[in-house]
């Protein structure tokens, strides 16, 4: 994982996002690599605060800055690293080549225009076309979606929708342009559990159809094995597995990926009590040296807390952050 | 939006009904007899006697308060006791000086007030926002009637640029117009541009922290169109508002600002109503400013179902 992947749709190599603030730098995003096939799904599975959403905002240069700032790293796209780009190429390439939908639908679309107004904008902007063509587009989108009545939606205001259809507007929004790169955030977190499912299937035909590649970022391992085609774990900025759906939940070769799959409750076994991780995320201001699990992992021992544990190959395509991975399982049969 | 309107309107009589209420009242509440104090101290009883036949003070209050409501509704106010004419023909007369006073004003207000904001909002803490905010302040602290004059000794006797003072009619002499009605409007301007400015800066700052800025951007929008498009017309929701307010402030501040520069306006009109007790003329004139705020405040109400569709749909229902 040394070398950017120009072979890759999407490249990213070392990428370290800060935070400044008064009381000193956080590092948000601390040494991340990743790449991405056309086509492929990636799962970032982590908690809150581990660094998803800012990987995706950073390759979307949106980062909020100040405070946020790329510290290092390289995002290789389509062969060509976004990071030193002006913010005039960035916009061509955000909402035409990489698109983004995000977590909260009841407030991502402006209040004050209309669904129409809002996906044929894309259009026109990026694709130099007149109204008449946009809205043909932004009504065959509307179809692709599965907004019923597409035609009069055109005319409607965001608060006249649902949750569910104001996300598939954003979807719609997303890919008016044919992106190669699909950024979801959370996309269903802030839905209702009936429709979460609903839009997942959506985003799945939706991929097929269009063959674009997709970055699920989510803090749910169930959405992850619905969707995606591979998996990488995230913990306070760092990634700590990466490997196929089947590998993370078959094989999971880190502590923390075992504690996320033991705290989904199951429907086989008699549970009185869910599994918790103990403990929470580290705060970006005071991360622990070494493994930033290990004040939490039931594992660790001294090495942890002074040795950084690079992402060490377990297998095929599978990779785990844990100097300890060897002889933990063994012992944590014994205990 | 017809219906709103209609809806509006109706809402409006009863308002306009307390208001006659309350400009008819002013006869009675005036401390003392008014007859003494229009006749003055030199009266004889058989003037005050005449005055008192005259304004129709010697009859029962509910023949007083009828004859006002009968005038109304006719269109008279009664005469000026100063003016020797009626009281609508002289408020209806000096419209269009305070009117069009009123909107150069308003222009400049909104132009200075939202570029102020705007700006200072996008360079937030920026010297360019430190000055916006305390010119800001500055136009908010100086008392209109001070400043008026500090403009007429600098623009006028010292410069010699504009005239201290009076009106031009803008059909008669466009330019004439823009002589005399400019320190009359930077005058009233001022005073409202800090407050307009620092709730656009405000509302700028809290529209730019929403999801649908960012969803805008990741459009990957030009960010002039996210501001001027995407921004500005959320900004524009609560500064409707403030602007129905700033207009009431202006309609009360031409009473000074009129006098300040001899600018023959309803507020000048007013004022000296007020001071030479002109009873006719301060109720008809009472009545004139309610009304213009009420239609003010109608059309700001239809200016923000144009900006905020939410507010649009609500009154359907």
């Amino acid at each position: 994982m040394g070398t950017p992947n120009s072979a890759q749709l999407l490249s990213v190599r070392d990428l370290r996002v800060e935070f400044e603030y008064e009381s000193g730098a956080a590092p948000a995003v601390d040494g991340v690599s990743f790449d991405l096939a056309p086509g492929e799904v990636l799962g970032i599975v982590g908690e809150s605060g581990s660094g998803k959403s800012v990987t995706a905002l950073s390759i979307m240069g949106l980062l909020p800055t100040p405070p946020g700032r790329v510290a290092g790293g390289t995002i290789l796209f389509e062969g060509e690293d976004l990071l030193p780009k002006s913010p005039a190429a960035m916009r061509h390439i955000r909402g035409k080549r990489i698109s983004m939908i995000f977590q909260e639908p009841m407030t991502s679309l402006n209040p004050v225009f209309t669904i129409g107004d809002q996906v044929m904008e894309t259009v026109i902007y990026h694709e130099r076309v007149g109204r008449r063509a946009a809205r043909d587009r932004a009504l065959e989108m509307l179809e692709k979606v599965g907004i019923p009545s597409p035609r009069a939606r055109l005319e409607e205001y965001p608060h006249q929708l649902s949750g569910g259809m104001r996300q598939r507007i954003m979807i719609a929004i997303a890919l008016a342009c044919t992106p190669a790169l699909l950024l979801a955030d959370e996309p269903t977190t802030a839905l209702d559990v009936t429709i979460q499912a609903q839009i997942l299937e959506l985003l799945r035909s939706l991929q097929d159809e269009f063959k674009m590649a997709v970055v699920l970022i989510t803090h749910d391992l169930g959405v992850v094995a619905e969707f995606v085609d591979r998996v990488a774990v995230m913990y306070a900025g760092r990634i700590v597995e990466t490997a196929d759906v089947a590998g993370v939940f078959e094989r999971p070769q880190h502590p923390y990926t075992e504690g996320l799959l033991a705290s989904i409750p199951s429907l086989d076994t008699e549970q009185t009590r869910l599994t918790a991780i103990p403990g929470v995320v580290p705060s970006p201001f005071e991360l622990p040296a070494g493994c930033r699990f290990a004040p939490r992992c039931r594992h660790a021992r001294p090495p942890c807390t002074t040795i950084i544990p690079p992402l060490l190959p377990r297998g095929a395509g599978h990779g785990a952050a844990c100097i300890r991975h060897v002889d933990y399982r063994t012992e944590g049969l014994k205990s | 939006m017809g219906r709103y309107v209609v809806a509006r309107l109706i809402q409006s009589i009863p308002v306009l009904i307390l208001v006659s209420v309350i400009s008819f009242g002013i006869m009675k509440l005036v401390p003392g007899d008014p007859a003494v104090l229009i006749g003055g101290p030199t009266a004889t009883p058989a003037e005050l006697d005449n005055i008192r036949q005259n304004l129709g003070l010697d009859q029962p209050f509910h023949v007083q308060m009828g004859r006002f409501y009968a005038g109304l509704a006719r269109g008279d106010l009664g005469r000026s006791l100063l003016l020797g004419k009626p009281v609508l023909e002289a408020t209806i007369e000096r419209i269009p000086v305070s009117l069009s006073i009123a909107l150069y004003s308003m222009v400049l207000t909104l132009f200075l007030g939202i570029s102020c904001g705007v700006i200072a909002a996008l360079k937030r803490n920026s010297w360019a926002d430190q000055a916006a905010m305390a010119f800001a302040l500055i136009g908010v602290s100086l008392p209109n009637f001070w400043l008026g004059l500090m403009l007429i000794i600098l623009f006028s006797v010292h410069l010699g640029w504009l005239p201290t003072g009076g009106y031009v009619p803008w059909q008669n002499d466009p330019v004439g117009w823009f002589r005399t009605a400019t320190m009359p409007a930077v005058t009233l301007a001022l005073l409202q541009v800090g407050l307009l400015a620092r709730i656009t800066r405000s509302t700028m700052l809290e529209v730019l922290r929403q999801d649908y800025i960012r969803t805008a951007r990741a459009k990957g929008l030009p960010e002039f169109l996210v501001i001027a498009k995407h921004a500005f017309k959320n900004v524009m929701i609560p500064v409707i508002t403030v602007i129905g307010v700033i207009f009431s402030v202006l309609l009360s501040g031409s009473v000074v600002v009129e006098s300040v520069f001899s600018v023959p306006g309803i507020g000048s009109l007013l004022g000296s109503a007020v001071l030479r007790r002109d009873y006719p003329m301060i109720q008809g004139g009472l009545l004139f400013v309610a009304t213009a705020l009420l239609m003010l405040n109608l059309l700001v109400d239809v200016l923000y179902a144009y900006f905020d569709p939410r507010v649009r749909y609500d009154s359907r229902s």
